[in-house]
């Protein structure tokens, strides 16, 4: 069993201001779940962007995979590519 | 059996390859929608807007909207969905929803839902750029479950 997860985070919209379109990494504990990241991000956020100060936006984002939304319960894997989701504004 | 198109594309969107994709004998009813970038919002001048989107998982968004729309409307139907990614200027197209149907009402009532839940279900965002040279990310719908 692995140890420690290490998984992917690709965040869009309003959050490419402090993160371009670079991905963050986090390392979570094995059996780590979305909502386990979701408290882990404010933090990672400002390691690549002190400036971040926006956690409210991070609080009503989405997790998604390239097929669904995914809800915080999710279990993690590694290697897992996981899309941050703020409020959508398309049309 | 209807056809369907969906895509996000980052070249400019064509209301005439969706006029051609729909054309068909059998269709007596054409509707489209587009999109295009307004010169202010809330009274603010703009000057353009960039789109980000999750290609991804919109473009398979937009394959399970024209999929409802076969099983509301009729399978008969065919429906076309685009929506841009990148930058466009006052003016330019950010979606075109085309649908074709053997008379009006179906195209009418499937055009309308499917610009509708694009913009309540879609993952992509735009950021407004003003005459001031500010900029900013519009608030929009929370995604989250």
């Amino acid at each position: 069993m692995t140890p420690h997860l290490s998984v992917e985070f690709t965040l869009y919209g309003a959050f490419r201001a402090h993160t371009g379109h670079a991905p963050l990494r986090l390392t979570l504990p094995a059996g780590a779940t979305l909502a386990d990241a979701r408290r882990e991000l404010p933090a990672a956020l400002r390691a690549v962007a002190p400036g971040f100060a926006d956690d409210a936006l991070l609080a009503v984002s989405a997790f998604a995979d390239e097929r669904q939304l995914l809800r915080d319960d999710t279990p993690l894997s590694d290697g897992a590519a996981i899309a941050v989701l703020p409020p959508i504004s398309g049309g | 059996m209807g056809r369907i198109h969906v895509a996000v594309r980052e070249e400019p969107l064509s209301c005439d390859a969706a006029l051609a994709f729909l054309d068909d004998p059998s269709h007596g009813a054409v509707c489209t929608f587009v999109g295009r970038v307004r010169n202010t919002n809330l009274s603010r001048p703009v000057e353009g807007v960039g789109y980000d989107a999750f290609d991804a998982l919109a473009t398979r968004i937009l394959a399970a909207i024209a999929e409802e729309i076969h099983r509301r409307w009729g399978d008969e139907l065919d429906v076309w969905l685009e929506h841009v990614k990148g930058e466009l200027p006052v003016g330019g197209v950010s979606v075109v929803v085309a649908v074709a149907s053997g008379h009006r009402a179906e195209s009418f009532a499937a055009c309308r839902h499917a610009i509708e839940e694009i913009k309540r279900r879609v993952p992509v965002w735009k950021e407004e750029h003003y005459a001031d040279a500010e900029s900013a990310w519009i608030a929009g719908r929370s995604l989250r479950l």
